[in-house]
Order: structure tokens, then C-alpha cells, then sequence
């Protein structure tokens, strides 16, 4: 590690990713961002350092039944079943128009099998647009009776693997907070040959409506994200990055500059904003905003220079 | 599936986020606040039908940008989706009508007139949605018919503002307006002032007739059809907003009289823009947005369960449950 640099007025704020070059380090999280179209109403898109999509399947998903929402301290459980028109229908329909923007393009994946996994990741590569992609093993593992693949090691690593075998693009594997051992899950993911891992998606939640005396959710239980995750996020940012030799993508909770700043430090080499842009439409530029000024401010010359810094104490 | 609108969001009012400075914000009835907001930008291309998404904290809005961690109001997280019930195009200013229900509603209410960027102004994002389409139809001396507007409780705000709309259209309409008791009335003179005829029902009986708006739909409907004698009026549209059941017996009606019947929906919002999925209701083509396709949406397209939109916890959920062979977070929650 570097010790912070003399000032200068311009920070570099580029991080890579695999082969993905990113002009800044922040990213927003997938399914908190649609297909882009939506946000691109509140700013130019080409500001951010990447654009991660909606979860894909290779058929499309009509998603759970409603209420999908019930908000939460500081933050909130969505169930919404990883809805999504299906990878040919994005490719054809969305794909052309988020090439029109010059940002990286993440496609995330689920599926129920591997051989799911795999069809999805190949017809993806080498794909247009598509940058890289984002592995979600968070889905159920239909041949290990509905445990998720992201739990168990073993099956991160098969995925991985089958998927690294098959693709040349950046493969990213976005691991579940739910798992026992979470640095157990990235050392599987790193040993199957991914570029970089992610973290966190959502924790396992519920609320219930006392009112009614039921779930608040039609889907009882429900995925938990925003500012109230945040601390379980850099905890295993943290872990996770000490754990690995690849870059690790932090996300959970982060709406300012400064809770980005807090995963570079615990060693993320990049970050995702998700819940963040529901609360400030603009929050992934202000996250941009606030580490770069943040950077001026203190000396530093690159995100590099940052990552990890924490560890030092 | 296409899980997008038929007409993308460009087409309508570009949405700003917005921090706008509150004029006043009234108790009106019982429990029920005006909110009058400067914001010139939302007031002059609004529709009728439309939205904004509010932070709803009593330190007025999330801390403005640049600043560092301290002060932005993480809880409640989450903005709250207002009906514009008003807008005055040369004051540059929008009105929201809410009823407290809960914690978002009570500090919204305790909010203060004052000034942009401090306390007294408020976090607004808008307008967003689509709003009710005024067919031409409706307008003019040989228009098709009459419009029908029927509010049930706060369905009155996005009403009032269509009124104008359709004054504005010379078009001729008549409002059936429930609540479940007159000291919950509101907006009426509103109505009047336009020249539209009113007509009441509450719970209690305290005002108009005694039951639910739907029996005073029905009447209409049936005279409409000159059920007795001739026909008196025609209703050539209907425009509905209130509680889920409302709408489900006015949509019901209007598809058995075929009059095409737009109605407003509510569901639990998260982004409000379009992005997150979470709003969506079951219509004939699959999940809709109620944010971004709707609120309003034609009835005819909806599905209405027996008691208006709420899902049946009996239904969906045990199946779920059990299927997977545990409580696994992977098929119960998104990721
Ligand atoms: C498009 C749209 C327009 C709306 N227009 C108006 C309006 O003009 N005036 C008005 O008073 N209210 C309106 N609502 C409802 C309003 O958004 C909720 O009452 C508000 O979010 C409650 O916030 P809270 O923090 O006070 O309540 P919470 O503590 O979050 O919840 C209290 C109660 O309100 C219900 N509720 C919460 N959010 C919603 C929601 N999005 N839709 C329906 N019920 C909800 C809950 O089920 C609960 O019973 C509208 C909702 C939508 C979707
Ligand atoms: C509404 C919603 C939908 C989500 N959909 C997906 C998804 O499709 N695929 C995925 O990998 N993660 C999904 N996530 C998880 C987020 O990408 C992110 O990992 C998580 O929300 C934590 O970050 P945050 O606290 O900043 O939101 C979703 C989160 C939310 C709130
Ligand atoms: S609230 Fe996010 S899509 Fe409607």
C-alpha cells in the first residue's frame, strides 16, 4: 500500500475490474436501476463507472405477487421475484438503447441448474454491450431441494467454473450475506476463476403488519437492503477482501460519498449504490461526488491509494 | 411479456427532484392536511392523474447535497407518493391533500412554511406516473356524453385537479364523492366552484346519502341507461379514485354498462420511477408499474379480487413455504 500522496487538484478516480475499465469506482446495483432508461431522466448515465441490470433469466419472469415493498428502520424488504422480460427480450429490446450510452453495461444472471447458469452466460458473451457479467447465486438450487447456490461452496464453485470455462467476458459472483461463511463462499468463487466478487446482496428479512396480524409482504419473507445493512456490508466487505486475491465490488446501504468511502477503506476496490437511488434519484453521482472531493481534500491521488486503508490502523 | 409501459415515460412531463419550499400546510379536516409547495417547475407540466414522490421527515427534506453524513434522515427511508390535487400555473404552485396514517403523514404534518434548503421546505420528486387520459370524445357541444368522477376518502386529490382539466375543456361532468362522515368531506366547493354537480354518500349518513358512493354510481349508471323513462344523462367516461374495493365495484358497473372507466391505483412504492418493480398490480398483460404505467390504468384491464387489490394471505403464501422444503431466503425474496 501506498501512503497518501502529495495534493493534487485532480484525483484519478479509474478502477478495473477484470477487462472492465471504469471511469469511477461506483456502480449501481442490480435490480435498484431497471434497464437504465428510467434514472437516465435524472442524469447522463456516462457519469457512472457502471451500470448493472435488472437480474436476467433465460425466460422471462413474471415475479411475485403483490405487496412487493414494506419498508423497514432505515431501510426496506422487497420481494419482487427477479421479475424480468427474459435475456432474448433484453437483448433485442434493451440492449440497443443502453449501448447508446457510453458507460460498462453488467448483465446479472440467475437461474434454477447450472446448465441454467451456463445457457445464460453463453448467450450473453461476447454480446455487444454487454461488458461483463454478474453471476447472482443467490436463486434456489433446484437439484439440492431449493437451497440457494450461494450458500453452499461447493455449488459457488461448480457454477463458476462451468461459467469461466464457457465465457471470455469479466465474470463477476455476487455473493449472499445469508451464507455461514462468507469468506468461505468468495475463496470458491476465486478458485473457479472469477474476475471479482460482489457483496452484499440482501439479507433475509420479514415484517409483520400488526394491524393485520400478517406478513406485510404477499411473499411473507423478503430481501433486506439499505443504510440499516450497512454495518453487516463493511463487516464482511472487510473479511472478504482480506480473504481474496481478486477486486471486490462493496455494496450495501451506501447513499453518501462518505459510506462508500467506508468500503474502499475495509478494502473494496469498487462500490454499488442501490437502495440509495430510490431516496436521492442523483445519489450515485453524489457518491461519485463525495469521494472525489473527499480525495482532493485529503491527498490522495488514487482509489488505490485507499483501498484497504483501514487495515493498516 | 412486455413488462413495460406502451409509451415511454419521455412522453410525459420530465420528473425533477425538487426542494421546495413550503407556502402552507393546513389541517383541513380532521387529520386530513393541505400542503400548498412552490415548485415551478412541477406546477407548469403536471397532469392531471400525476404524482410526486415526497420525504416525508419533519426536518422538511434530506440534507441537501454535498454536505457530509450528518443529517440526511434515513428514517423513514423511504419518499411517500402523493396525488397532485392542484396546481397553479402562474403562482408556480402544486397542492397535495393528505390524510395522517402513519409515521411519514405525521411528520409531513408537522412540516412549517419556510424557506428552500432548510426547514420548511420539502424533498419532492415529480410529477411522475401517467395520469387520466380526457378523451375528446368528452368535450364540446357534441360531445359523446358526460364524464362521472367518483372519489372515495382521499381519491378526492387527483380528482380535483382532473376537474379543472375538464372545466378547462368545457367539459360537462358530474362528481359522486364517499366518505365515512361528512366532518371527512372535503374539496367539495372545489367541485361546485367549477360548475360541476356534487352528490354525497357517507358511512353514517351525516351527509348526502346514507351508504357507499357505489350505490349513487349504480343510479346514475342505471338512469344513464334510462332504466326509467328516458334516458336523462349519458356518461360517455368514468374516473375513479379511492380504497381498493371502491374501485373494483365502480369498475365492475362501468364494465357491465360499458362506459370505459379509468381508475387511479395505490400500492407500497420504493423508487416511484419506474426502476425497482416493486408497485406493480396484476392487470390483463401481466404485472404493471403502478409508479410508471399507472396510477391510472383502464379499469377494464385490471384484476380486482374480491376485495379490491389486497392479496389473500391464504392463497399465495403457505404454497411458497412449503414447496422449497424450508423458509429459504433464496425463493422468498429478491436478490
Ligand atoms: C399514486 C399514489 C397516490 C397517492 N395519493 C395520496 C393522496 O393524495 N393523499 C393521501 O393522503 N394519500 C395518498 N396516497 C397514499 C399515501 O402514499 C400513503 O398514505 C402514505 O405513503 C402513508 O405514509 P405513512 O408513513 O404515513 O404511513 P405508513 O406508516 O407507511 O403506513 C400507514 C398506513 O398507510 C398505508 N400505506 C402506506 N403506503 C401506502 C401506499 N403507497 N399506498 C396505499 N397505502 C399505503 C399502509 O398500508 C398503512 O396502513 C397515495 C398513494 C399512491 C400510491
Ligand atoms: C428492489 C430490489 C431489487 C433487487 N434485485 C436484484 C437482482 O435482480 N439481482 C441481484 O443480484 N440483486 C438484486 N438486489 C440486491 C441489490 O443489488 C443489492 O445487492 C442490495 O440491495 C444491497 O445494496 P443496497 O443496500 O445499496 O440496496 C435488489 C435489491 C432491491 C432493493
Ligand atoms: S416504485 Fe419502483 S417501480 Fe414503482
Amino acid at each position: 500500500m501506498e501512503q497518501p500522496g502529495i495534493s493534487k487538484p485532480e484525483p484519478d478516480l479509474r478502477v478495473r475490474i477484470g477487462s472492465i475499465q471504469l471511469k469511477n469506482p461506483v456502480m449501481v446495483a442490480s435490480g435498484t436501476f431497471g434497464f437504465g432508461e428510467e434514472y437516465s431522466r435524472f442524469y447522463d448515465l456516462e457519469e457512472l463507472g457502471a451500470i448493472v441490470v435488472k437480474g436476467l433469466t433465460l425466460r422471462p419472469r413474471e415475479g411475485n405477487p403483490p405487496p412487493r415493498i414494506a419498508e423497514t428502520p432505515a431501510g426496506m424488504l422487497n420481494s419482487i421475484g427477479l421479475q424480468n422480460p427474459g435475456v432474448e427480450a433484453f437483448i433485442e429490446r434493451e440492449l440497443p438503447r443502453l449501448r447508446g450510452h457510453r458507460v460498462p453495461v453488467i448483465a446479472n444472471i440467475s437461474g434454477d441448474t447450472f446448465d441454467d447458469y451456463f445457457e445464460i452466460a453463453e448467450r450473453l458473451d461476447g454480446v455487444p454491450g454487454v461488458a461483463g457479467l454478474e453471476v447472482n447465486v443467490s436463486c434456489p438450487n433446484v437439484a439440492k431441494g431449493g437451497l440457494a447456490f450461494g450458500l453452499d461452496p461447493d455449488s459457488v464453485y461448480k457454477v463458476t467454473r462451468g461459467i469461466r470455462r464457457r465465457v471470455r467476458t469479466t465474470v463477476i459472483v455476487k455473493l449472499s450475506p445469508n451464507a455461514q461463511d462468507i469468506v468461505a463462499i468468495a475463496r470458491a468463487a476465486e478458485r473457479g476463476g472469477a474476475d471479482a466478487v460482489s457483496l452484499i446482496n440482501t439479507l433475509t428479512g420479514m415484517v409483520i403488519d400488526v394491524e393485520r396480524g400478517r406478513p406485510a409482504l404477499a411473499n411473507i419473507s423478503g430481501g433486506l437492503s439499505g443504510p440499516c445493512v450497512r454495518p453487516v456490508a463493511v463487516r464482511m466487505t472487510w473479511q472478504v477482501a482480506r480473504g481474496v486475491g481478486i477486486p471486490v465490488i462493496g455494496m450495501g446501504g451506501i447513499v453518501t460519498g462518505r459510506d462508500a468511502l467506508e468500503f474502499i477503506m475495509a478494502g473494496a476496490s469498487a462500490v454499488a449504490v442501490g437502495t440509495g437511488s430510490f431516496v436521492r434519484p442523483r445519489a450515485a453521482l453524489e457518491v461519485v461526488e463525495g469521494i472525489r472531493s473527499y480525495m482532493v481534500e485529503k491527498g490522495y491521488a488514487s482509489v488505490e491509494a485507499l483501498r484497504g486503508l483501514a487495515w493498516r490502523s | 411479456m412486455n413488462i413495460r409501459g406502451s409509451r415511454p415515460p419521455e412522453a410525459e412531463s420530465k420528473p425533477v427532484q425538487v426542494v421546495a419550499p413550503v407556502i402552507s400546510n393546513v389541517e383541513i379536516a380532521p387529520s386530513i392536511f393541505r400542503m400548498s409547495l412552490s415548485a415551478p417547475g412541477i406546477a407548469r407540466s403536471a397532469l392531471p392523474g400525476q404524482f410526486v414522490h415526497v420525504v416525508c421527515h419533519d426536518a422538511g427534506n434530506h440534507v441537501s447535497e454535498g454536505s457530509r453524513n450528518s443529517g440526511l434522515s434515513l428514517d423513514p427511508l423511504l419518499r411517500r407518493p402523493f396525488s397532485i390535487c392542484r396546481v397553479d400555473r402562474s403562482g408556480a404552485t402544486i397542492d397535495l391533500v393528505y390524510q395522517v396514517v402513519g409515521r411519514g403523514t405525521e411528520m409531513l404534518s408537522r412540516v412549517a412554511p419556510g424557506e428552500a434548503g432548510r426547514a420548511g421546505a420539502v424533498d419532492i420528486l415529480g410529477p411522475l406516473g401517467r395520469g387520466f387520459d380526457i378523451p375528446r370524445s368528452l368535450a364540446g357541444e357534441d360531445a359523446a356524453g358526460r364524464a362521472l368522477l367518483v372519489a372515495g376518502g382521499l381519491g378526492v386529490a387527483p380528482l380535483i385537479f382532473l376537474a379543472y382539466a375538464l372545466a378547462e375543456r368545457q367539459v360537462r361532468a358530474d362528481v359522486a364523492v364517499g366518505a365515512r362522515s361528512r366532518d371527512l368531506l372535503w374539496g367539495i366547493d372545489e367541485f361546485e366552484l367549477l360548475g360541476f354537480g356534487v352528490e354525497l354518500a357517507t358511512e353514517d349518513g351525516s351527509a348526502g346519502a346514507r351508504g357507499l358512493v357505489t350505490e349513487l354510481v349504480e343510479r346514475r349508471l342505471c338512469e344513464s341507461l334510462g332504466g326509467h323513462g328516458a334516458p336523462t344523462v349519458r356518461y360517455a367516461a368514468i374516473f375513479a379514485c379511492g380504497p381498493a374495493p371502491m374501485l373494483a365495484a365502480v369498475a365492475r358497473l362501468a364494465g357491465e354498462r360499458g362506459v370505459p372507466c379509468q381508475v387511479s391505483l395505490e400500492e407500497r412504492m420504493a423508487c416511484g420511477v419506474g426502476a425497482c418493480l416493486g408497485c406493480v398490480v396484476k392487470t390483463k398483460a401481466g404485472y404493471r408499474r403502478v409508479c410508471a404505467d399507472g396510477p391510472v390504468f383502464n379499469a377494464a384491464d385490471i384484476f380486482f379480487d374480491s376485495d379490491g387489490l389486497d392479496f389473500d394471505p391464504g392463497a399465495s403464501d403457505a404454497g411458497v413455504l412449503h414447496e422449497a422444503g424450508m423458509p429459504d431466503e433464496a425463493r422468498l425474496s429478491d436478490r
